[in-house]
């Protein structure tokens, strides 16, 4: 079936086409879902070659998964945070202690070419740090919650956890993110204020 | 909500308009495996080859073909050690030395004694 057919078409439906040998119906499931679940693995790891193991890792998991997908049980955004997110908590259990973020280069682009943009990668590159000095669930709960904007019912899914606990991860990870960022005001352009 | 809270809002929503970019070679690396998984499940599955024991009774037609040919093979040793009595007996009502048709006489197809082919005058 060409590209386009598929540019409506839900998720699952996509997902059972690919499993059916339609090559386009993969294409525009990856186009949909990689940069979430790249963004995700970024987030959580910190590490742009890690998050991409771990994008290509949860995407191969579900090509495979796709000949049983049974359609209607379970959203295939919500299944594939699911597996990111267990990747990534996999990871960082593995990882030896880590090289504080601002000093690596691989978050930051090399060559910015304007003051705003390096601005704004200071304040993101910031807020990534901050991120990182949470607790791996309040990290997750946040990255879900405020970056990737899912509601709590489905954060508890992926979580395997209540709505209230979620609420309350969040709300401790915010807390936590506003006082880890007082100290940055110089990258986060609040010195003036 | 504190001023602090409504700055973190705004570097959150900032974040999501700002979202790491997926690197070129990963996309192709997702899209290959994609294919890879994809030609692997429309491949037909390969009958396993039958077992040597399953070839060899293939050869001689199964079970019920080396059956019968153990039968044909136990019956032919029984009739040359335990009855030549018999075969001769067939042999001799099949194909008699001396039986005179249309006035000719037989010769045994056992004989090598071609002496004894001859006219009959009778």
């Amino acid at each position: 079936m060409p590209f386009d057919a598929f540019a409506g078409a839900p998720n699952d439906a996509l997902l059972i086409a690919f499993a059916n040998g339609d090559a386009a119906a993969a294409s525009v499931l990856a186009q949909r879902l990689l940069p979430r679940v790249y963004a995700q693995a970024t987030r959580m790891l910190g590490d742009r070659s890690e998050a991409e193991d771990v994008a290509q890792d949860a995407m191969m998991r579900l090509w495979k998964i796709a000949p049983d997908w049974r359609q209607g049980e379970a959203q295939i955004t919500t299944w594939l945070y699911r597996v990111v997110a267990n990747l990534c908590t996999d990871r960082l259990r593995q990882r030896r202690p880590s090289v504080p973020i601002e000093e690596r280069d691989d978050l930051a682009d090399s060559a910015p070419s304007q003051v705003k943009t390096l601005m704004l990668h200071d304040r993101q590159a910031a807020l990534q740090a901050a991120l990182m000095e949470l607790p791996e669930r309040q990290r997750q709960a946040v990255i879900l919650r405020h970056l990737e904007g899912l509601p709590n019912p489905e954060i508890a899914q992926i979580m395997d956890i209540g709505v209230e606990a979620v609420e309350s991860l969040t709300a401790r990870g915010k807390r936590s993110l506003v006082a880890l960022l007082e100290g940055r005001k110089t990258e986060l352009g609040y010195e003036d204020e | 909500m504190s001023d602090e809270t409504t700055k973190l809002d705004a570097l959150f929503a900032e974040a999501r308009g700002d979202a790491p970019k997926v690197p070129d070679p990963l996309m192709t690396r997702v899209l290959a495996d994609a294919a890879s998984v994809s030609a692997a499940e429309q491949a037909p599955t390969p009958q396993p080859a039958p077992a040597r024991k399953g070839r060899i009774l293939g050869w001689f037609g199964g079970w019920a073909g080396v059956a019968g040919l153990s039968t044909a093979a136990a019956a032919g040793v029984f009739i040359g050690f335990a009855a030549p009595q018999g075969v001769n007996s067939v042999a001799a009502a099949v194909s008699p030395a001396t039986s005179s048709i249309y006035g000719l006489t037989a010769v045994s197809a056992f004989s090598s004694d071609f002496d004894d082919w001859s006219l009959d005058d009778g």
